[in-house]
């Protein structure tokens, strides 16, 4: 049955894209600083006998407004392939910050996010508001961070095709991940499991399933090029 | 300036891409022949059944006929020239292979009530097995249709015409049960079949997501089924993994409002083994009930 459905196995879970994307900023950026970054990755899936992510990609750029808020907006590059633009805007704010020296206590950063899409084909248009929360740990010289979170999508439709009842309007997506902070450009790895409250049993895309019936297991890498700021 | 005059180019560029899902939703193969009973390769739902169902060689017929442009080939099973009074089974096959991949299932209507007691017409949608041509939404239905022609030519009326759609066959049999062609279909019965592509999209995304964000496809069961009042058959595995009977196959029965709906849904049975996990037997004693009732 698994090759019944060959191509769409990938293309199916291209869908998800619309709700996994890695987390844009976890740590603000400092005042007048910017970064422009540039997300590949995706939900696992199987395919051609091997479990890769499905490599979405997309763009993003982030401006600090202070040393503790960013105003970020970003563009699904792969989404745009099929017609569709898919944008967000949103803004990330420290709401605590570890002063001290004591480096098992995290900061923690909330972003609050619209993202939006629209279709040339039907001019369709939707937009879910996202919620995450991250606590993140910065480290070395060159601020590091490791993060722990989640991302919080929401579904604000009652009705899904054939006004059948939408089931799912909370879609939460736990997150760990690591940036490598240098000078000029920050690297990211991200693991994030994509609604694990949701079934992912019957339906059309072969996702892998690391852990059992429920979600998927997402694998995001980032590259940002930071400009202007106060050189840390 | 200049950045933006860019930033918008590269988004216009890249925003008139017309990459879609459509064409993956066939997933053909061609042949240098067909097989039939000598096919030994994987069949659909992975069954074989037993030698007491096949079908005498003189009652099985392999021939081309056109569609549109294109040549396509087709299985007839029972004798041509009694469809002038026979009651015919138009089989439309699922979205893999060919008629050899299918070539099982066609065969066990076949044995519907007694050996050959209903005609049986299988054919290849462009693209698939031996037919020319590159598969599309239009091209299934006028493909399905082109049968139907042949059929009528052939001496079938609208009145012992049975439609059948299985997986994505259930597309051109609603279509053309809903909006009918060359004949009107008496009877319409669908196994496993799905909603419509935008169920596809919503069910792997989890959002109420327009499918036209990723797809084009205009097939839609859930809705042509409104206009079907010919009696209807629907069976389902509930442990479909591919059409989830709840998204899929629910909302197709829900939406039927004609003269008589009859469920089966499967205890145990996936997308493509309902026949075997319901028993050879009574999958075909169903369809018998149906079909003479």
């Amino acid at each position: 049955m698994k090759n019944q459905i060959k191509i769409i196995t990938l293309t199916a879970s291209i869908l998800l894209l619309f709700s996994c994307a890695p987390s844009r900023f976890v740590k603000p950026l400092e005042k007048g600083e910017s970064a422009l970054g540039f997300n590949l990755g995706g939900p696992l899936i199987h395919f051609a006998g091997k479990t890769i992510p499905v490599p979405l990609s997309s763009v993003t750029y982030g401006k600090g407004m202070n040393n503790n808020s960013t105003l970020f907006a970003g563009i699904h590059t792969t989404s745009l392939l099929f017609g569709t633009f898919q944008g967000e805007i949103g803004y990330l704010k420290n709401i605590y910050t570890n002063k001290s020296s004591k480096l098992f206590i995290p900061s923690i950063s909330a972003n609050a996010v619209i993202n939006a899409a629209i279709d040339k084909w039907e001019w369709n248009f939707k937009f879910w508001p996202q919620i995450d929360v991250n606590a993140y740990w910065s480290y070395g010289k060159k601020r590091n961070f490791f993060y722990l979170g989640c991302s919080n999508w929401f579904e604000l439709s009652s009705k899904r095709a054939h006004q059948e009842k939408q089931q799912h309007h909370w879609i939460f997506n736990p997150q760990i991940g690591h940036t490598f902070s240098g000078s000029k450009w920050d690297y990211s790895i991200e693991a994030k499991y994509l609604a694990p409250n949701v079934s992912n049993q019957n339906i059309v895309a072969d996702y892998a399933k690391p852990l059992g019936n429920k979600g998927v297991l997402g694998i995001y890498v980032s590259v940002a090029k930071k400009i202007g700021g106060i050189s840390k | 300036m200049k950045k933006i005059f860019y930033l918008i180019s590269f988004l216009s560029i890249v925003f008139s891409s017309c990459l879609r899902l459509d064409s993956n939703l066939y997933n053909s193969s061609k042949l240098t022949e067909y097989k039939l009973d000598n096919y030994q390769d994987e069949t659909d739902g992975d069954f074989r059944i037993p030698a007491s169902y096949d079908i005498p060689t003189d009652k099985i017929h392999l021939f081309s006929l056109t569609s549109g442009t294109y040549k396509i080939y087709a299985v007839y099973l029972g004798d041509i020239a009694d469809i002038s009074t026979d009651t015919v089974i138009m089989y439309c096959h699922g979205n893999k292979n060919h008629i050899d991949y299918y070539w099982q299932r066609a065969k066990l209507l076949a044995n519907i009530g007694s050996k050959n007691r209903f005609g049986v017409l299988m054919i290849d949608y462009r693209g698939f097995g031996l037919s020319e041509g590159k598969c599309t939404e239009e091209g299934l239905y006028e493909d399905v249709d082109a049968a139907l022609a042949w059929l009528k030519q052939n001496g079938l009326t609208s009145d012992r015409l049975i439609m059948q759609g299985y997986s994505l066959g259930s597309a051109p049999a609603t279509k053309l049960t809903a909006t009918p062609r060359s004949l009107i279909p008496s009877k319409l019965i669908l196994e496993s079949p799905f909603a419509s592509a935008e169920v596809m999209v919503q069910d792997a995304s989890v959002l109420a997501m327009p499918g036209s964000y990723l797809t084009s496809l205009e097939i839609n069961n859930a809705e042509e089924i409104k206009n079907i009042k010919q009696p209807f058959l629907w069976i389902h595995g509930k442990a479909d993994s591919f059409l989830s009977i709840e998204t899929h196959g629910e909302v197709v029965f829900k939406n039927y409002s004609g003269i008589k709906g009859v469920a089966y849904r499967i205890d145990g049975a996936n997308h493509a083994d309902v026949p075997s996990i319901m028993g050879f037997s009574n999958y075909i004693k169903a369809l018998e009930e149906f079909i003479t009732h």
